[in-house]
């Protein structure tokens, strides 16, 4: 299910709402996690198996290696590797064998089975969350959770189940069993939920339509110009797409009394790339960086492993998004760019906030162009476009594209940006009112919206 | 002594029944999911390029702009799509297959079809006979992770060879 649907806003939401808010306080992590598997198996419902088989899976581990850390640690190192191993195992059967088994078959291994499995939607967040759990029990960073229900909660909350923030246990570890809602919380739950709303349908359906019209053109009308207004404009789409998505999980665990981390913090105004994946998917990052990159040695190894940990974690996050060359290209180019920062320009850039700041988003639309390309023929005909290979600066087809789609850019440049976020608190500070109506009218706008667009998941379902 | 012995090797057995547990209902779910029944996977813009040649209906290869244009749909999001649309306004006839990537795009896909039908129905509505009477037999056949919009003089024929075609 989509939060940005009828069924969800207009059936599911109210429905899950009054449930919860009308049993008393020890049903409602029963409550939501009921809704939540509904939720989830509202898609394909034959994969909440899976899903019910990595929390059983997940939970007794985890309480076997809070038994044994303490006096049996090398039996509850065993134990955690067979643990993360099976979660790993799930996660390439479904995700990643496909694209093996074809890449294999493709160089002439036409015995390796080519099983067509279908991506259970979330299992790459609901795994991730599981392996953080269990390593920080082994860490001693947590307690065991004891409560099954609790913990099945905690893997398959619904807000965040399918396209994150990927919560860390200690995140939420106390308000699993004890939370408050306030009409403050639950208000300010339905101000990002409707934020979240607003960035998918207003502006990442609109910028995707636009982007999906330029990539469609044949050579002979497109342009450079034209190119790097489609790479813009998939630049932003993906962004109000996926904080969008993170906003409605964040204001519905808010409306619920749960705290989510903050997944993105305007990463298009960042001086530097190591900036820049400060502020985007911040708790992809943060895990790669918790479970990866400091248990290989992170920067306190020579230049050599430094080097070595770098292109891990980044051709492991090029991966996670996908199974296709085009993702690890992805990361590798991340990597790169890191590199190139840390070891050739150290600070020279992002101590000249705007050079840097343009330098920056322009190398990261030409990453999100390799990004949305799988298909590599595809992916350096468009890129070549960008650069003026083969095609023209600019055309007639340009000025189309310039009329009709220059407003959209400009708001995604604009709302992107701190600046909106800034007014928008003043002014419903200095005219509450007024501002109460401002929200009421972009929902309807939404839902007005909504009604005419037809089917626009969100990007990071894929992955 | 014992009995503390015996209950941690009982412990550590039951800890290795689950750990073989745990595996095999993995790889029984994997098997289940790769041998459940599904229809045949198919190419899918050659099958509708081979259906279009059924009849003698007035229609050709669409470009994913024009599905995004008439039905509201990005190919992209979709694990396969074959879209013949018609060669001119005055042309009714189209046949769009989708192939989804999970079924809760059924319903969604389905729904953009009914509007595209609906939208061509107001414009021939009143003058159009023939194109009114092709869209009312307007057919939307899903069989598994296929959707497929049928409006052709012989939409039986194109059905019912697609449903050949597709059959496991």
């Amino acid at each position: 299910m989509v939060f940005s649907s009828m069924t969800y806003l207009f059936v599911f939401l109210p429905m899950v709402l009054l449930a919860y808010f009308i049993a008393p306080p020890q049903a409602r992590n029963m409550v939501l996690l009921a809704f939540s598997l509904i939720f989830y198996a509202w898609g394909e419902p034959v994969y909440i198996f899976l899903m019910l088989m990595s929390i059983t899976v997940n939970y007794v581990f985890g309480r076997i290696i809070a038994n044994n850390r303490a006096h049996h640690s090398r039996y509850a190192k065993l134990n955690l590797g067979i643990a993360v191993g099976w979660n790993l195992v799930a996660l390439g059967i479904f995700k990643y064998y496909p694209f093996v088994s074809s890449q294999l078959r493709g160089i002439g291994l036409g015995f390796v089975p080519s099983l067509k499995l279908l991506l259970p939607i979330g299992i790459s967040f609901y795994t991730f969350q599981a392996i953080s759990y269990l390593v920080d029990i082994y860490r001693n960073q947590i307690r065991v959770q004891r409560g099954f229900l609790k913990f099945a909660l905690y893997i398959s909350m619904f807000p965040q189940l399918i396209a994150g923030p990927i919560v860390r246990y200690e995140d939420v570890e106390k308000q699993l069993s004890k939370r408050k809602v306030t009409l403050a919380m639950f208000g300010n739950g339905g101000e990002f939920f409707l934020r979240g709303l607003i960035k998918k349908v207003l502006l990442a359906n609109q910028l995707g339509a636009l982007y999906v019209q330029i990539e469609s053109l044949g050579v002979a009308h497109t342009s450079v110009m034209t190119a790097w207004l489609g790479a813009f404009a998939y630049t932003f789409q993906i962004y109000f797409d996926f904080s969008g998505y993170s906003d409605m999980a964040i204001g519905l665990g808010k409306m619920f009394g749960f705290r989510f981390p903050k997944n993105f913090d305007y990463p298009y105004t960042a001086t530097s790339i190591t900036s820049f994946w400060r502020r985007w998917h911040i708790s992809l990052s943060s895990w790669f960086r918790e479970y990866v990159y400091i248990p290989l040695g992170g920067k306190r190894v020579s230049p050599a492993k430094h080097v070595r940990n770098i292109l891990i974690v980044w051709m492991l996050t090029g991966f996670w998004h996908g199974a296709g060359w085009n993702f690890m290209l992805w990361g590798l180019y991340y990597g790169i760019l890191l590199l190139l920062e840390k070891y050739v320009i150290h600070d020279r850039i992002s101590s000249h906030p705007w050079p840097g700041r343009i330098l920056t988003f322009l190398l990261v639309t030409l990453g999100w162009m390799f990004f949305v390309h799988t298909d590599f023929s595809a992916m350096l005909t468009y890129v070549g476009h960008m650069f003026g290979v083969g095609c023209s600066f600019a055309n007639a087809t340009t000025g189309y594209f310039i009329r009709t789609g220059l407003f959209v850019l400009l708001l995604g440049l604009f709302f992107s940006t701190p600046i909106f976020h800034r007014l928008n608190e003043q002014f419903a500070v200095q005219y509450y009112t007024a501002s109460i109506a401002l929200r009421i009218v972009m929902f309807m706008l939404c839902v007005a919206a909504l009604v005419y667009q037809s089917y626009n998941p969100f990007l990071y379902f894929r992955f | 002594m014992s009995g503390q012995w015996d209950i941690e090797k009982r412990r550590q057995l039951y800890i290795v029944a689950f750990q073989v547990v745990a595996a095999a209902a993995l790889l029984v779910f994997v098997w289940f999911i790769a041998h459940e029944k599904k229809y045949k996977e198919v190419d899918v813009p050659q099958l509708v390029a081979e259906l279009s040649e059924i009849t003698q209906d007035e229609w050709h290869e669409e470009d994913q702009l024009s599905l995004k244009r008439r039905f509201g749909l990005a190919a992209n999001d979709f694990a396969a799509v074959g879209y013949f649309g018609p060669n001119s306004n005055m042309d009714a006839a189209e046949l769009l297959l989708v192939r989804v990537n999970e079924k809760s795009q059924t319903d969604a896909v389905v729904e953009a079809m009914k509007n595209r039908v609906a939208y061509q129905c107001t414009c021939f509505d009143g003058y159009g006979e023939d194109q009114m009477a092709l869209l009312k037999d307007a057919r939307y056949v899903t069989r598994g992770y296929y959707v497929f919009l049928i409006i052709s003089s012989d939409a039986s024929s194109v059905e019912r060879e697609f449903l050949k075609q597709i059959e496991p």
